[in-house]
Parts: C-alpha cells; structure tokens; sequence
C-alpha cells in the first residue's frame, strides 16, 4: 500500500489572515498547543477538528488538509 | 426567544461576565500568595528532608524504624504539599475564555514541571533506599512492610496524576478544554511506552527469579519506579515539544 500523508496549509492560511495561533485556538475552542502540533504535522487531527477548523475559517476541508503520496 | 429574553440576556453578559473575570482576578491574585508559599514548603520539605536523610540516616543506621519514618517524612510530605498546590490553583472561569485559557495552558506546563521534578526526586529517594525495604519486611513485619512501599506507590501515584489530572481538575468544562485530542494523543503514547517497558522488566524479573529469587524481589520496587517513572517522563517531553515554537 502507498504511504500517505496529511499534508495543512494551515499555517500559510492563518497568516495570511493575520491570526495568531492561540487567535485561531480561541476561535475553535482548542488549546494553542493543538494548532501548534496540526501546522507542524506533529499531530494529525480527527475528522472533528479538521471540520471545526475549516468551518472556523470559513473554507472546505479539503482547502485546508491534502493527501500526498510519498 | 423574546426580545425581553435577549435583552434580559445581553445584560447579564455585559454586567456579570466582566465581573465574573475581575471577580476571578482576584481570587487568582489571593490565591498566588498560597501557591508561592506551597511553593517554597515543597522546596524546603524536599530540601531539607533530603539533608536530614543524609545527614541524620547513618546515626540510625541500626534503628530500622526511625530511617523508615524519616523516609515517609521525605517521601510523604512533598506528595501531600502538591496535592494541596493542585487544589489550591482556583480555575478561571470558561467563559473568560482568551487570557484565562492561555494563563491555565501555562500552569499546566509549570503543574506537570513540579510533578516531574518530583518524580525525579522519589526515584532518587527510591534508588538510594531500595536496600532497606526487604529488611524492613523481615524485622517490622508485613504491615511495615508495606508502609515502606509508599514511595513507589507515591511514584505510581504522582505519575496518574501527571497524565490524567491538570491545574483545572475541578472545573468540569477546563478540563475538558485541557485534556484535548493531542493531550490524548500524547498520553496513548507514553501508554504504550509504559506498557512495553513494563513488559521488558517484567522478563527481566523473570529471568533474575530464575537465577535468584531474593534478587528479583529486592529489585522489583526499583524496577516499578522506573517503569512508571519513564513514561510521564516521555509524556513531560511530547507535551514540551508540542508547545515549542509558533
């Protein structure tokens, strides 16, 4: 099976807007930690999140988290 | 809703939810001062506990009961002084949200720091006077026995503590918002780290009763301490990486 990953352009789409890591935490309701371990690919979010995320920053899940082959 | 309702509403939050956030800030404010000296008694606990262990120990050295109390002083009162700290630290209201939520993130970092810091310091303590707990078993019985097992079972204890408990035990919706999904994330890992660890001493243990019997049951605290001691240690650091950067 191919290995995949979660790739986020969260960092990118936060700066663009000029939000912080702990301004988007609190739009989301998680811990600025969270944030900080989704843009470095530290930790992979649930599908919950990944919506919650997209939702807070008004775009689709899929403008936000790609699948990338290896 | 009516418009009453909402009005009714609006003024409710405009009045009492800055209250609530002054009202909070003060009772942080009052709390700091138990916090600071909760603080510095840990400090001098461990601290001085500590020195009189090194220094009164040997003058017990044939008086097995008194170096077994002198350890549960050492062992026993910087547990019981973190305990009180946790409970003391007042959570901030949810609702205050921003500030609040970012001042609990960093207590919580600071808490598991002072846990840690303890765990380190019984597993030393632990280290140091593994020796003495079989001849306690043998000399005072099966009940001094176990009271001479309280600085592993403190150690077990301090590392639940450290994985399931934050600064915000006491409020419901806190705790909820700390113990997120890369809080849980971190803490299966270091779960399945303890777990295996576990397994390896206990093969060790195995293969040690094989050759001696006595050994193995010495050793077995130790190897307890440091199976439980390891994984909150792994736990400290993923939390710590975590939270580096941005």
């Amino acid at each position: 099976m191919v290995e995949r990953r979660l790739e986020n352009r969260l960092k990118e789409i936060r700066g663009a807007r000029g939000l912080t890591q702990a301004d988007l935490a609190d739009m989301v309701g998680v811990s600025r930690k969270t944030i900080n371990t989704v843009e470095n690919s530290v930790f992979v979010p649930s599908t919950l999140l990944a919506l919650t995320l997209a939702e807070a920053l008004k775009l689709n899940v899929e403008e936000i988290f790609t699948l990338e082959r290896r | 809703m009516s418009d009453r309702t909402n009005r009714h509403t609006l003024e409710r939050n405009l009045i009492s939810r800055p209250q609530a956030v002054i009202a909070a800030e003060q009772k942080r404010h009052d709390h700091a001062r138990v916090r600071g000296l909760t603080a510095i008694f840990t400090v001098l606990v461990v601290g001085g506990g500590l020195a009189a262990f090194v220094v009164f120990g040997p003058l017990f050295r044939g008086q097995i009961a008194l170096q077994a109390i002198l350890v549960g002083i050492v062992f026993g009162a910087p547990f019981l002084a973190s305990f009180i700290m946790m409970l003391r630290v007042p959570p901030p209201p949810f609702e205050a949200s921003g500030d609040a939520r970012r001042e609990m993130d960093q207590k919580q970092v600071q808490w598991r720091i002072a846990l840690l810091t303890q765990v380190f310091v019984l597993s030393l303590c632990a280290a140091e006077t593994f020796w003495l707990w079989p001849r306690l078993a043998r000399v005072l019985g099966w009940i001094s026995a176990l009271i001479s097992l309280l600085p592993v079972v403190f150690i077990v204890f301090l590392v639940i503590s450290s994985l399931y408990m934050n600064p915000s035990w006491l409020n419901p919706d806190l705790r909820r918002f700390l113990d997120d999904e890369v809080t849980r994330s971190f803490r299966a890992r270091a779960q399945r780290l303890g777990y295996l660890l576990m397994m390896f001493v206990l093969l060790g243990f195995c293969l040690l009763a094989r050759i001696s019997a006595q050994a193995a049951a010495q050793f077995m605290p130790l190897g307890l301490a440091l199976g439980a001691a390891l994984p909150i240690l792994y736990f400290v650091y993923l939390d710590w990486q975590a939270d580096r950067g941005g």
